[in-house]
């Protein structure tokens, strides 16, 4: 039976392995994926424009002729995203601030206590990833 | 003909898409740290539970913790694509010394009330497995607007096949 056991243990940890693999490939053909259909969106634009102008007019007026309506969009998605990373970096500080008291009197009560294993931030142990 | 607005609108839309990207790694991330922080909580709860009932020693709350340790730091790879593709290797996995019917046997020399009650600490631990996967799933969104009441997670934690196979994985990673 312990014997069974080992072996299954093992292929777990073979079985767990491959379907890591399978799915970073998948998530890296996904983004991948995405980047090159962007790409290929906007060399057919360009092509499309080319018989009228030059691709680096296209380009230029892309900076230039923002209109305010767009400009407002960016700024208010990217003040967004900026503000949820600010409160991520604070919140992972807090963590490690406080989670240490906690630990520490827990463990008085149980010396046996288990660990999650994750970085004092509450991140994903390096090893991990 | 393309016009130079057309293109701009057309370069603005890709751009666009883009910073989508950026945003659903964005996203990632904090569904992780949401449901690592409701697994923490959940694990502190039954800390306080088993104190105050003095069921530290118990192997059925011990492996209960193990399992939530697990799933705490296997938190970032439970996504519904993985649930599918252990289901997928069900038959290549072999025996583990783990499984939920091996853990519900060590509630036995408890009393009921204890027993049920850390059975419902796992239960929870699921549901909010069970949210983390569906928010993550963007294509499987729709179903957590039909299944946002919690009793009906419940059952679809219950009744959704390969979590036990999740757990022994996480409990292999620790």
């Amino acid at each position: 039976m312990a014997q069974n056991v080992n072996i299954g243990a093992n292929r777990y940890d073979v079985i767990g392995r491959l379907i890591d693999g399978i799915v970073s490939v998948m998530i890296t053909a996904l983004v991948c994926g995405t980047i090159v259909v962007i790409g290929y969106w906007v060399y057919l634009t360009l092509i499309a424009y080319a018989g009228k102008s030059t691709s680096a007019s296209v380009a230029i007026s892309f900076v230039t002729d923002f209109k305010l309506d767009q400009v407002f969009a960016y700024f208010v998605g990217g003040s967004g995203a900026l503000y949820g990373y600010r409160q991520r970096r604070l919140m992972r500080g807090n963590i490690e601030r406080l989670s240490g008291r906690p630990r520490e009197l827990e463990k008085r009560i149980d010396p046996n206590r288990t660990s999650s294993g994750l970085t004092p931030q509450g991140t994903t142990h390096p090893g991990d990833r | 003909m393309v016009t130079l607005d057309q293109a701009t609108n057309s370069l603005h839309l890709a751009f666009a898409v883009l910073c989508l990207v950026g945003l659903i790694f964005l996203f990632r991330d904090h569904w992780i740290d949401s449901l690592r922080d409701h697994l923490f909580s959940l694990r502190d709860e039954l800390f306080l539970y088993a104190v105050d009932n003095d069921l530290l020693q118990h192997p059925g709350y011990r492996e209960l913790r193990d399992v939530m340790n697990g799933m705490i730091r296997f938190a970032h790879k439970l996504t519904f694509t993985r649930l599918v593709l252990v289901w997928m290797f069900r038959r290549r996995l072999g025996e583990s010394a783990y499984s939920f019917a091996s853990w519900r046997r060590k509630l036995l020399d408890l009393p009921e009330c204890h027993s049920e009650m850390l059975t419902q600490f796992h239960w929870k631990m699921w549901i909010c497995v069970t949210k983390h996967m569906l928010n993550r799933a963007i294509v499987l969104m729709p179903l957590l607007l039909a299944y946002h009441r919690i009793n009906r997670l419940r059952r679809l934690a219950k009744e959704m096949p390969g979590f036990e196979l999740l757990e022994r994985q996480a409990l292999a990673q620790r």
